[in-house]
């Protein structure tokens, strides 16, 4: 069974409990799951800076909007303006379901974006989510 | 021939008379020699009218006194011209040299005997002849030369004064070679109609008819109409003082002009001197109209002072410009007012801008911080259910179904606020929006949570003039409100048209088959936070904000919207103006 890397980017750490939590529930193919706590460390993680030399590209980024020292916006932008980075599909996962964020994240290239109180159901949500990006979907091959 | 006589003396005995009143009203220099050139004229002429007729003694002395006048009028008027444009002094020094040997040969020489004329009796005419001829000249000269910078009822006046000057030359000079060589009552005639002729070019000069004044107008009058057009394009204080400087100084003769400002700020036209800029900050005395102080016009108005300097000529000949320089400081007024009251309109509108940026930034993070800990509070309580479900007893189970049930209300709390708080702040985009095309939209998204429910839309209604982001807020709370407070889950809605009771309007009815709304309640329903059933926060009911949204969406729009009698269930009614005008006027109507 081939491994899925997941990077989750979110500086809430319940927020980052569940969405990590929600993921170990899928079944049907091994993930191996990355935590990044703000915008810098996410950034850190997919350049393979400082702690994070060596580290395997993910196949997928989890990504909240509103995180310190660099915000999910910016590390959207970086990440889809970078032609080595560009092909990893980008989720974004927040609880504001402003017009503009939504219109300001697809304009910068998100895959997809969820809120995570949509049906007032988190757990279905984000397990959906989980499911769509991992098994249903094919994800690109990465390298390092 | 006599009464022309007569007429000619009467008419240079007014000109004595107007150019004295101008000395009375001015006191000023020029005035002074222009009344002394007059009366002395006047007095010449007259004294040598009534010498004639007296005879004897008496008259051979008014006729001597009417001879110094006579001589000395050209060089009276030089007086006059030089007050307004000082020549050099060799000038002065020729003119005297020129006209006081004249003058007193006039004062000794008495009227010659019948027959030929001597010799030096021709030599003094021909000497007073030659000194009216030069003075004049040089008078005529000065005069149409200075009037070209003026403005056109100064430049015309004076070039009249010029003119006039000129024929009263003509006739003199006619005058004093016909009585020396003979004259015909022909030739005499025609001298005394050309002196009337001066005459009526010398009042002309003096203070011409309002008639003639306009005439002389006509470019001035179109510039102060370009004037008027830009104050009243003017934005700013600055536009409205530097937009009518430049004609204000040509209004008065084209020279350097300043505007002091309320704030301290001097605007400059040309390079004002230091003696105007100093009589701007002189707050001594105040000028409510154009006021001439030394060489300059000073003015006081609501939005500072203003001060031009003017020619020399302006006392007296810039009466009118004087005027219209007061009328344009209040149009200056005007326009100052109207661009104080554009800068503190524009500060306000600035103001809450900001104001509104700032509290949509406010609402927007203290959104997302207070959903937050309700996302990770609902996920939990997900975790707790799935890991420790057996763990509980009912009421166990019961206080977990209670947190849920909170938690999500307090987050359709939150949601429905922040709807409510962005209607006042995003733009109200109006335009043309069909309501069943949105209404068929929001059946569609509204389905899938009440998949028992039926929503039906039916024909068209003419197009509304509202936001369309609204319009879908709009219908998507009536659509919600009726599937949640219908109190069954297999309610059948229905969108159609309904008569509206305004001309100009278009009406729809949202109407449902469920529990209906009791008539003493029917206004309450859209008040902030009102509820008509118990167990508000239970997942699947309102949090009172709904219908509040409606109602204030509609208010905003133009229209009205309201419960309407219903048999069955609930029929709420929104009326909204149409985007196309009414076919002809109407009165409204009650339904």
């Amino acid at each position: 069974m081939t491994t899925i890397h997941v990077l989750v980017a979110e500086d809430d750490e319940d927020h980052r409990y569940l969405t990590v939590r929600a993921l170990r529930q899928v079944t049907n193919v091994e993930i191996e799951i990355h935590e990044a706590r703000d915008g810098e460390e996410t950034l850190d993680y997919l350049y393979g800076r400082g702690p994070f030399a060596g580290r395997q590209l993910p196949h997928l980024v989890l990504l909240d909007l509103r995180m310190p020292r660099a915000n999910g916006l910016e590390v959207l932008e970086r990440v889809k303006g970078d032609p080595d980075l560009s092909s990893i599909p980008v989720v974004v996962v927040t609880s504001s379901d402003q017009r503009e964020d939504v219109d300001r994240a697809y304009e910068l290239g998100t895959n997809s974006y969820v809120t995570k109180t949509r049906g007032r159901d988190l757990r279905n949500n984000l397990s959906r989510v989980a499911q769509y990006w991992t098994v249903r979907s094919e994800l690109p091959h990465v390298t390092n | 021939m006599e009464i022309i006589r007569t007429v000619v003396v009467a008419a240079f005995a007014l000109l004595a008379v107007a150019s004295a009143r101008l000395w009375f009203q001015q006191r000023s220099r020029p005035a002074a020699w222009l009344a002394s050139t007059f009366v002395v004229l006047a007095v010449g002429i007259g004294f040598s009218r009534l010498g004639a007729a007296l005879g004897g003694d008496v008259g051979m002395v008014l006729g001597r006194v009417a001879r110094v006048s006579i001589v000395a009028f050209p060089y009276l008027l030089f007086r006059f011209a030089a007050s307004l444009a000082p020549p050099r002094r060799a000038v002065h020094a020729v003119a005297a040299a020129v006209i006081v040997p004249v003058l007193v040969a006039s004062a000794l020489v008495s009227a010659p005997p019948e027959g030929p004329t001597p010799g030096w009796y021709l030599a003094y005419v021909l000497a007073a002849l030659t000194s009216w001829t030069l003075l004049s000249a040089w008078v005529v000269r000065t005069l149409w030369k200075a009037g070209r910078n003026q403005p056109s009822v100064a430049r015309k006046r004076m070039r009249t004064l010029a003119t006039a000057a000129a024929v009263i030359n003509v006739a003199l000079v006619t005058a004093g070679l016909s009585a020396t060589m003979g004259d015909s009552e022909a030739f005499v005639g025609a001298v005394q109609g050309v002196a009337l002729g001066s005459a009526v070019l010398f009042y002309l000069g003096f203070d011409p008819p309002v008639f003639v004044r306009s005439a002389w107008r006509r470019a001035e009058e179109r510039s102060l109409w370009q004037a008027e057009g830009e104050l009243i394009a003017s934005t700013t204080r600055d536009e409205v003082v530097e937009s009518m400087l430049p004609h204000i100084s040509h209004l008065l003769g084209g020279g350097p002009a300043a505007f002091l400002d309320r704030t301290g700020h001097v605007h400059r036209y040309g390079r004002p001197s230091s003696a105007l800029l100093g009589c701007l900050r002189d707050d001594a005395t105040r000028y409510t109209e154009p006021t001439l102080v030394a060489d300059s016009v000073l003015l006081d108005l609501n939005g500072g002072r203003l001060g031009v300097v003017t020619s020399s000529f302006t006392p007296l000949f810039g009466s009118d410009e004087l005027e219209y320089t007061g009328w344009l400081g209040v149009l200056v007024d005007l326009a100052l007012e109207r661009v104080e009251y554009h800068d503190r309109e524009r500060e306000a509108r600035q103001q809450a801008e900001q104001l509104a940026q700032e509290l949509e930034a406010l609402v927007y993070g203290l959104t997302h911080d207070l959903r937050n800990p309700i996302v990770a509070v609902l996920g939990y309580l997900d975790c707790l259910e799935e890991d420790y479900a057996g763990s509980f007893d009912s009421s166990g189970r019961h206080f977990l179904s209670r947190l849920r049930t909170n938690a999500q209300y307090m987050d359709r709390l939150i949601a429905d606020l922040l709807s409510l708080s962005r209607l006042g702040r995003v733009p109200d985009d109006r335009q043309p929006v069909d309501l069943m095309v949105i209404a068929e939209q929001v059946a569609d998204e509204s389905w899938e949570g009440h998949p028992r429910a039926m929503i039906k839309v039916t024909e068209r209604v003419p197009e509304v003039l509202m936001s369309p982001a609204r319009a879908r807020q709009l219908l998507t709370n009536l659509v919600s409100n009726a599937l949640l407070h219908s109190g069954r889950p297999d309610v059948t809605v229905t969108i159609r048209p309904a008569p509206p009771t305004q001309d100009g309007h278009a009406c729809i009815s949202v109407a449902d088959d469920g529990c209906g709304i009791p008539a003493a309640h029917r206004t309450k329903v859209f008040g902030m936070f009102e509820r008509l059933e118990h167990g508000a926060k239970e997942d699947g009911n309102g949090t009172g904000i709904g219908l509040a949204m409606c109602q204030r969406i509609v208010a905003q729009a133009g229209g009205r919207i309201w419960v309407a009698d219903s048999d069955v269930g609930t029929d709420m009614r929104v009326q909204l103006p149409t985007a196309a005008p009414p076919a002809h006027g109407g009165t409204e109507t009650d339904s």
